[in-house]
């Protein structure tokens, strides 16, 4: 009891206490927590609606409980759920942070085949006019090739899911899998562009459905720049391809630029529902090669400054009839970072109207119809993204990307458990056999677990994501620590003052050991913090955190731990 | 293992809380343990002769590094991270290493590939490609779920580019250099005298030296956790020095051999909890950051027991000699 009075025991109780309350850990907690919605699926259209943050503390993220009052308890519950759904079904969803139940519908996938048969159609156009001076909505009717559509299955719910996180810890990306791009700029950038870059990259991956991600900004010694992109969980290939790509999306009719990505032009684009998906008017098809073509489409609203530039243009060109079609001599090309993704006839009843709603479109291709029609829906995807967030600033180069998949980073981190608690086993042990003294080697023991923990709570505290150089960065403080211990034990049982009834001398020495092992430490982790694009400051973050907290905290505690095991003998 | 006697102790309960302020006694430096017997009787005697060995060491890594650099132009084998190209990291037991190699060799011809086994205790865990290809990770990926249809599931892939990785590997070296010199002064700082001091960097940066040559004499390659590693190794290594010359020239009681002693007990009982540590975290990580960080410390805390308990003492010793502390 009287140990609980000492301050350096009671900080250390509070540190410890505190860093659980910051793990906030639950072995049993069960449930999928979800980490991000695809846009455009079942998901995205579910009422109410989800509400996914990024940098959520682990243990704050919403958690799928129920799937049609079927009960989640781990992800393979979930999967073998969602594999018995049916097209159209309308299913339930109970979470556990609303207790409101959310409705929403299976999404059928549809097969889609071209008949050799026309039909008429009706569709609703704007068109302005002239008299009016304004837009109007007026009814036309057009011939297009019939088409077959055939329910196949039905598309995924959308949710990208995990099993529940059991606590705060942030697993780093070695950990818990998933995808890190190093990109640097390819010319000299000043900081204001390279802050929207940031924060363009961020967009777009939102819009993309990820939220789990992480953009900074980093430096390396030499002063050049780098934006770190990390995206927990997932394998995205097309991801990558995105942030490669500076976006610059450009319109033209002729020469003409009509109008070009990012919200001054574009307000408003489709991101899915009826708007948006491969074109039925265009369905998929063979080349004479044999690979496939499939067309997406996606309508976009363009400003009136737009519309009227358009207006402009197409008043100069002439119409030319094909077949029972008239068209204007100039296609509407789009371009994607200069270069043609596709051309588009423009109806000759467009010459000189402003048009504020226009139809975008472009190809996908594939060995397989399903891989040209998979292809066609990531080029939409890719596009729509770029359309709403404009280009970057600067073009940016890929310069390094590392990929983890999910089950190899959670046998990493199995094994990293395991090595941790075979490394305190073999100290304890080790300890024991010196001292034959449990009043020595048993709080050398409890120190380093509370020391581990600490770190931990620490890092979950600052939302630092523990990897394998961070583990390395705590096998470093650990060890300093038991170093350090001994040093202290050896001093308390064979130093020079042991006779010395008064402890501050009888310490004087191994804290001036302690102080000087721990300085030298920390200056040699310093300039880790910026070196190669900080790829190595995890490491060097998590040593110094953990030997602070082994200097300030755990170390006079464990010489008043022993002190007053010592005494009372 | 408390020496206290039962009288002491119980005299030390009967005793006035106050501490008794100790007379302060006249440093022991000169007077000789001759009552010492069997080990430390050898040691006081020969450890100079002893230094030979470190020394011989040294050079001999010297000459190991210098040969090296002559042939590849740089004074370590740089892994992956540190010269670009692709690193790919399958767990599977029983797909084959040296058939992968050779189909990945017949179907990229011209480009360097290497694939070895990632093993725990003893057993194949997995395989790691590397390979200076660049964008072919998805036939690659085809190609190894010929052998393993899970592959696309258990995989990880490490690539960077060489622009970066040449950068990279230059500034961390600046940056060793740079905790090489932080490191020296706060050890300046702490001591405030020349020759201990320069005794503690020199053990450091032999350590760094021999730890260096070792990794080249057994091929490893070293990678970003590598480097970690090596400024780990600054840490531990100045540690028992710190250790040794605090005891030796700011205790005020004990023999030059006493306080030795004493110092040696304490920091060989440091570095024989590393080394288990290390030794029990080679034989079962799997991961291969983890193993080379291990690999590399378990060299380094081995030369550390050279340079602290031979060169650091030999130095030390001449040192409080020719001060006239000693003999």
């Amino acid at each position: 009891m009287k140990a609980l009075k000492n301050p350096r025991i009671v900080i250390l109780l509070l540190l410890l206490v505190f860093s659980i309350y910051m793990i906030n850990p639950a072995p049993g907690q069960e449930g999928v927590a979800i980490r991000s919605i695809s846009n455009g699926t079942a998901a995205a259209h579910a009422e109410p609606s989800f509400k996914t943050q990024s940098n959520l503390q682990p243990r704050s993220r919403e958690l799928i409980m129920q799937l049609n009052h079927q009960q989640i308890h781990t992800l393979q519950d979930y999967q073998q759920a969602i594999s018995s759904l049916r097209p159209f079904q309308n299913i339930t969803i109970t979470t556990n942070k609303n207790s409101e139940i959310y409705r929403l519908m299976v999404q059928p996938q549809y097969k889609v085949t071209e008949l050799n048969e026309t039909r008429t159609i009706n569709y609703t156009e704007e068109v302005f006019n002239q008299t009016l001076n304004k837009t109007v909505n007026v009814t036309k009717t057009k011939e297009v090739a019939k088409i077959k559509k055939e329910v196949i299955g039905y598309e995924d719910l959308g949710f990208n899911v995990y099993n529940a996180p059991k606590s705060n810890i942030r697993m780093g990306l070695d950990l818990a899998g998933g995808t890190r791009v190093l990109l640097k700029p390819m010319n000299k950038t000043t900081p204001e562009e390279l802050d929207i870059t940031r924060q363009n990259i961020e967009q777009r991956l939102n819009i993309f459905g990820l939220s789990d991600l992480e953009v900074r900004q980093t430096t390396d010694l030499s002063g050049q720049e780098y934006i770190s992109v990390e995206i927990s969980g997932v394998n995205q290939e097309e991801v990558v391809a995105l942030l490669g790509e500076q976006g610059k999306f450009e319109a033209k009719i002729g020469n003409d630029t009509v109008f070009i990505g990012g919200k001054n032009d574009i307000p408003y684009v489709c991101l899915g529902g009826n708007c948006a998906g491969l074109d039925y008017q265009r369905p998929c098809g063979r080349n004479s090669d044999g690979t496939w073509v499939c067309t997406f489409r996606f309508s976009i609203s363009i400003s009136k400054e737009a519309a009227q530039r358009q207006a402009d243009a197409t008043q100069k060109l002439d119409v030319v009839t094909e077949g029972a079609q008239a068209y204007l001599s100039e296609p509407l090309d789009l371009y994607l970072d200069d270069e043609l993704v596709d051309s588009l006839r423009i109806g000759s009843v467009f010459k000189g109207n402003p048009l504020t709603s226009i139809e975008i479109s472009g190809p996908g291709f594939g060995n397989t119809e399903e891989a040209a029609r998979k292809n066609a829906l990531e080029n939409m995807r890719k596009l729509q993204t770029i359309l709403k967030t404009g280009s970057l600033p600067v073009k940016l180069e890929i310069v390094k990307t590392d990929t983890i998949s999910p089950v190899l980073g959670q046998k990493f981190t199995q094994n990293a458990i395991l090595v941790g608690v075979l490394a305190i086993i073999t100290v304890a042990v080790l300890i024991f056999i010196r001292y034959r003294d449990w009043k020595i080697s048993a709080p050398i023991v409890v120190i380093m677990l509370s020391e581990a923990i600490i770190i931990i709570g620490i890092a979950s505290m600052i939302r630092w994501s523990l990897d394998l150089s961070a583990i390395a960065g705590i096998i470093v403080a650990l060890g300093t620590g038991v170093d350090s211990q001994i040093v202290i034990a050896d001093e308390i049982l064979h130093g020079e003052n042991k006779y010395s009834r008064n402890w501050k001398d009888k310490l004087k020495s191994a804290f001036f050991i302690i102080m000087g092992a721990y300085f030298t430490t920390v200056v040699t982790m310093i300039p880790l913090f910026s070196a190669g694009a900080g790829l190595l400051k995890g490491f060097a973050l998590t040593t110094i955190i953990g030997i602070s907290v082994g200097v300030f905290v755990t170390r006079p505690a464990y010489a008043v731990i022993v002190r007053m095991l010592k005494e009372r003998s | 293992m408390s020496k206290l006697t039962r009288r002491q102790r119980r005299k030390q309960k009967a005793g006035p809380i106050v501490p008794i302020k100790e007379k302060k006694k006249e440093p022991e430096y000169k007077s000789r343990a001759k009552e010492e017997k069997g080990f430390f009787k050898w040691y006081d005697e020969n450890v100079q002769k002893l230094m030979i060995i470190p020394t011989l060491i040294v050079i001999l890594s010297i000459i190991i590094i210098i040969v090296q650099t002559a042939q590849t132009g740089s004074f370590v084998n740089r892994g992956i991270s540190l010269t670009g190209g692709q690193t790919i990291t399958i767990l599977d037991q029983s797909i084959s290493a040296p058939e992968i190699e050779e189909r990945l060799r017949q179907e990229f011809p011209g480009t360097e590939i290497n694939v070895r086994l990632l093993s725990e205790y003893g057993e194949q865990r997995g395989i790691i490609i590397e390979s200076t290809l660049d964008a072919e990770l998805d036939q690659i990926l085809s190609i190894l779920m010929e052998y393993n249809p899970d592959v696309d599931q258990n995989y990880s892939v490490e690539s960077i580019g060489s622009s970066l990785s040449q950068g990279f590997f230059k500034e961390v070296m600046i940056a060793l250099l740079i905790a090489f010199i932080f490191m020296s002064i706060v050890v300046f700082f702490l001591f405030k005298t020349g020759w201990p001091s320069i005794a503690i960097i020199a053990a450091a940066l032999s350590d760094m030296i021999v730890s260096v040559a070792v990794i080249n004499v057994l091929g490893i390659k070293l990678s970003t956790a590598g480097i970690a590693a090596l400024l780990m190794l600054i840490g531990y290594s100045v540690d028992t020095d710190i250790l040794l010359t605090t005891r030796l020239l700011k205790a005020k009681r004990g023999n030059y051999l006493d306080r030795t002693k004493r110092a040696m007990k304490t920091g060989l009982t440091m570095t024989t909890t590393a080394l288990g540590v290390v030794i029990v975290g080679l034989i079962a990580s799997e991961s291969d950051v983890l193993r080379q960080i291990f690999t590399i410390l378990l060299i380094g805390l081995l030369a550390d027991i050279l340079f602290t308990w031979i060169q650091n003492v030999t130095i030390l010793w001449v040192y409080l000699k020719r001060k006239g502390l000693r003999k």
